[in-house]
């Protein structure tokens, strides 16, 4: 092989030479009258020859704008639970109702209605939570009393107008765990490609057991990012009792402008936005650096 | 005025135009043969010569930026490099992209011999149509270029310079085997060259070049 290399090292075109010089001659006006040309040609060529980045860069506006149509969506706000009970005033379902830990701290309606000449007790509760697991275990409490009928669960829609990106965001970012027979560092690993894969590749997460036994999940943006748009994302790990051990949650874009209220406003506000979390002060973080507002909560849940 | 000016300027372009034939006469047969050497298909001679065209052209008309004269020879073998690259990228979306950006220019005038008369450069191309394209930028660039594995490593972007040592001798023994298998089938009497679709615009020029009266 190498007598073939040398070959081909040898090989030469010296006579071509003379020639190629006279057409470089040639060519170097047509180079230099292409260098003076006006400006215009000049832009003309620039994109003629970056027509195909000008038709990507073109298709990417579309995209964008197209991502930022607004479209409605249904979303769940909120469940009614009701039931009927018979009678006008029944002393008994009260009773039990009462007993229902739950119960008191829902505001609802009670309505008497005549149905065929019988009296009838209709009730119904507004559950300000979209967790179907909750609103189920409140059914199954009712079903327990004897005299309860036509026990239901109706969702409370909402119709909300956001962008294409933002409608696509919200359906993606639950991450729901089953912990049974998993250690930490393989939930961690779990929550960590669950959230990739959602595209928050931004985020830390640390979720390891304290020394009293709790469990404890950290998921927080990098240090420099901010949050942005109706992002929610809602973690939930469940042991193998199928009990919630962790919830974590962040809340939508708020429709306030937090810069223009106090550290006490924003907190009320909070807690008024979550108020079946029970957050307390210590669990609202706020810095200010100049007319940026930063509000972290940190609410450890832990059964 | 406007007179005078243009004359200067084309003063200056024949000034630059000589000092660049002056450079690249040394070597104008190595960056012949690394062009005839890359063309994909062994008989495409037509290749060869456009993309030696176009990197003249490219090289001439930014002359002025070059910094070292000293590194001519490197700076000439990269543009030829590129000059390929985005040759057959052209190829590839020619549809979607037929700006030519040295279409008013006349064509250089025919280098290469149309039927080629050495039978073991023909071998070498027809084999080095078979590599790939970094092995076979690899292998010429440091055969018939004259560049170090550093300059190739830099070139071809690699990391390592043992990458390019690796890639130099794999494709060494690529094409040692390739040769020998061209010269094993000619031996049997099995002329290999005309099962190979690659070959058989050669093959029919010399079919016609020995009819030729």
């Amino acid at each position: 092989m190498e007598e073939h290399i040398k070959k081909l090292k040898d090989k030469k075109y010296d006579e071509s030479f003379g020639k190629t010089s006279m057409w470089l001659i040639d060519s170097n006006n047509k180079l230099l009258n292409r260098k003076n040309r006006r400006g215009k040609y000049k832009m003309k060529d620039f994109f003629l020859r970056h027509k195909l980045q000008f038709a990507i860069v073109a298709l990417m506006a579309i995209l964008i704008a197209a991502c930022n149509m607004p479209v409605t969506q249904s979303d769940t706000v909120g469940q009614v639970l009701s039931w009927t009970a018979p009678g006008a005033s029944n002393t008994a379902v009260t009773e039990s109702l009462n007993k229902l830990s739950w119960f008191k701290n829902f505001d609802g309606t009670v309505d008497v209605k005549n149905i065929n000449g019988t009296a009838v007790t209709e009730y119904k509760v507004v559950v300000q939570s979209t967790d179907d697991k909750l609103v189920t275990s409140y059914k199954n409490d009712l079903e327990k009393i004897k005299e309860l009928t036509s026990i239901k669960i109706v969702p409370l829609n909402t119709s909300v107008t956001r962008p294409v990106y933002s409608a696509a965001l919200h359906s993606f970012f639950k991450i729901d765990i089953n912990a049974s027979n998993m250690t930490d560092e393989q939930v961690q690993a779990e929550i960590r490609k669950q959230l990739d894969a959602a595209g928050y590749n931004d985020m830390d997460v640390s979720y390891k057991t304290m020394e009293n036994g709790k469990k404890r999940l950290e998921v927080k943006m990098k240090d420099g990012i901010k949050h942005e748009g109706n992002q929610n994302l809602q973690v939930d790990v469940n042991d193998k009792n199928g009990e919630q051990v962790i919830k974590m949650k962040t809340m939508d874009k708020p429709d306030v402008d937090f810069s223009k209220m106090t550290d006490t406003e924003i907190r009320t506000y909070i807690k008024e936005k979550n108020n079946e979390d029970n957050l307390t002060d210590k669990d609202i973080i706020i810095k200010r650096e100049g007319n940026s507002v930063s509000v972290n909560i940190q609410k450890e849940e832990q059964k | 005025m406007r007179h005078f000016i243009q004359k200067e300027k084309l003063e200056i372009s024949t000034r630059d135009v000589n000092k660049f034939l002056e450079f690249i006469k040394p070597c104008y047969n190595d960056a012949l043969n690394y062009c005839r050497g890359l063309c994909r298909k062994g008989s495409r001679i037509d290749e060869a010569e456009d993309i030696f065209q176009d990197s003249l052209l490219k090289a001439l008309e930014n002359f002025d930026k070059l910094e070292d004269e000293g590194k001519f020879r490197n700076w000439l073998f990269t543009i030829i490099t590129n000059t390929y690259i985005s040759h057959y990228r052209k190829r590839l979306f020619g549809r979607l992209l037929s700006y030519d950006e040295y279409k008013d220019f006349d064509k250089l005038p025919e280098i290469f011999p149309r039927v080629e008369q050495d039978e073991m450069c023909d071998e070498l191309f027809l084999a080095l149509s078979k590599l790939s394209d970094k092995e076979k930028i690899a292998f010429l660039l440091f055969e018939i270029g004259g560049f170090s594995i550093e300059e190739i490593k830099i070139l071809q972007k690699e990391i390592s310079s043992s990458a390019i040592k690796s890639r130099l001798s794999r494709t060494r023994e690529k094409l040692r085997k390739i040769i020998e298998d061209l010269g094993r089938n000619k031996f049997n009497g099995n002329v290999n060259r005309f099962n190979s679709i690659d070959n058989l615009e050669l093959e029919t020029a010399r079919i016609i070049n020995k009819i030729k009266p």
